[in-house]
């Protein structure tokens, strides 16, 4: 069993509806880190007290040698906005133990979900969706 | 999945002060596969490796590149993250090869599958030796 991280930003149900704030799901083999501060899809980190970033391998980008452009290896993210200001340890903690929660649930993880306000840490505030493409 | 097999993550937090954590040297969090190999001396991005008595490097798989194409930006795309652990004891790190190693392979049910190598905030660390450790976060950019 694989287990997988689910996200969703959207207001309500009827939003739910593109790639950033609607309904993502990533395969935790998918997750290739966590870092502190905010990312974007070059991988930069820029400083903030109250946000960290969850980088996965790019849904939107295969794995051949097609048209190559530095693009290629982008990431997409997930910035995860906490409400206590330099102290992401607790629910990057809690992340790691939802996704190791086997054989207690069904594999199917909600980090966040703005629709029910279901989360897997009551730190987490809300999240935004960055994602990366072969454009 | 096996029942007892852990999807096993590393923490690491080079800051001393809870202010400082806001960015790529505060928490940082790599899944244990992302390893590609631990080794003696300390390691540049670029895999340059000096030579130090005291500082260990653990190689990984950058979490800000994607693995899955090769860019234009050939240089950095081959670029990794590395973490530097600098050592209380000099030439001491088979020792902690050992101790992490078995950290990653223990399967006791109690874990949880986070592993806390060093946090320089809260004064806790997987090994007693370690002095402190340095991230070098590589991006695409």
């Amino acid at each position: 069993m694989e287990t997988y991280l689910y996200f969703r930003d959207a207001a309500n149900a009827a939003a739910d509806d593109d790639g950033t704030e609607g309904s993502l799901l990533f395969p935790i083999s998918a997750l290739k880190g966590m870092c502190m501060g905010s990312g974007a899809i070059t991988g930069t980190i820029t400083e903030d007290e109250d946000r960290f970033a969850m980088f996965f391998e790019p849904a939107g980008i295969g794995v051949g040698d097609g048209d190559i452009d530095a693009g290629d290896n982008d990431v997409d993210v997930v910035n995860i906005d906490i409400t206590t200001d330099n102290e992401p340890q607790p629910v990057m903690k809690a992340i790691v133990e939802a996704a190791n929660s086997h054989p207690n649930s069904d594999g199917f993880i909600v980090i966040y979900d703005k629709v029910t306000g279901e989360s897997v840490h009551p730190d987490i505030e809300g999240i935004t969706v960055v994602r990366a493409s072969n454009d | 999945m096996k029942q007892g097999f852990k999807t096993k993550f590393l923490h690491m937090c080079s800051t001393a002060t809870k202010a400082a954590n806001d960015d790529a040297a505060g928490s940082v969090v790599y899944p244990v596969s992302s390893i590609r190999s631990i080794g003696m001396g300390s390691m540049a991005v670029t895999g340059a490796i000096s030579a130090s008595e005291t500082v260990y490097h653990i190689a990984l798989d950058p979490m800000s590149i994607s693995q899955g194409a090769s860019g234009a930006a050939a240089v950095l795309g081959d670029n990794v993250d590395v973490i530097n652990v600098t050592m209380t004891t000099a030439n001491n790190a088979k020792a902690h090869m050992q101790e992490l190693i078995q950290k990653i392979n223990s399967s006791r049910v109690t874990e949880s599958g986070w592993i806390n190598l060093y946090d320089g905030i809260n004064a806790t660390q997987l090994i007693a030796d370690i002095a402190s450790v340095a991230n070098l976060h590589n991006d695409n950019s």
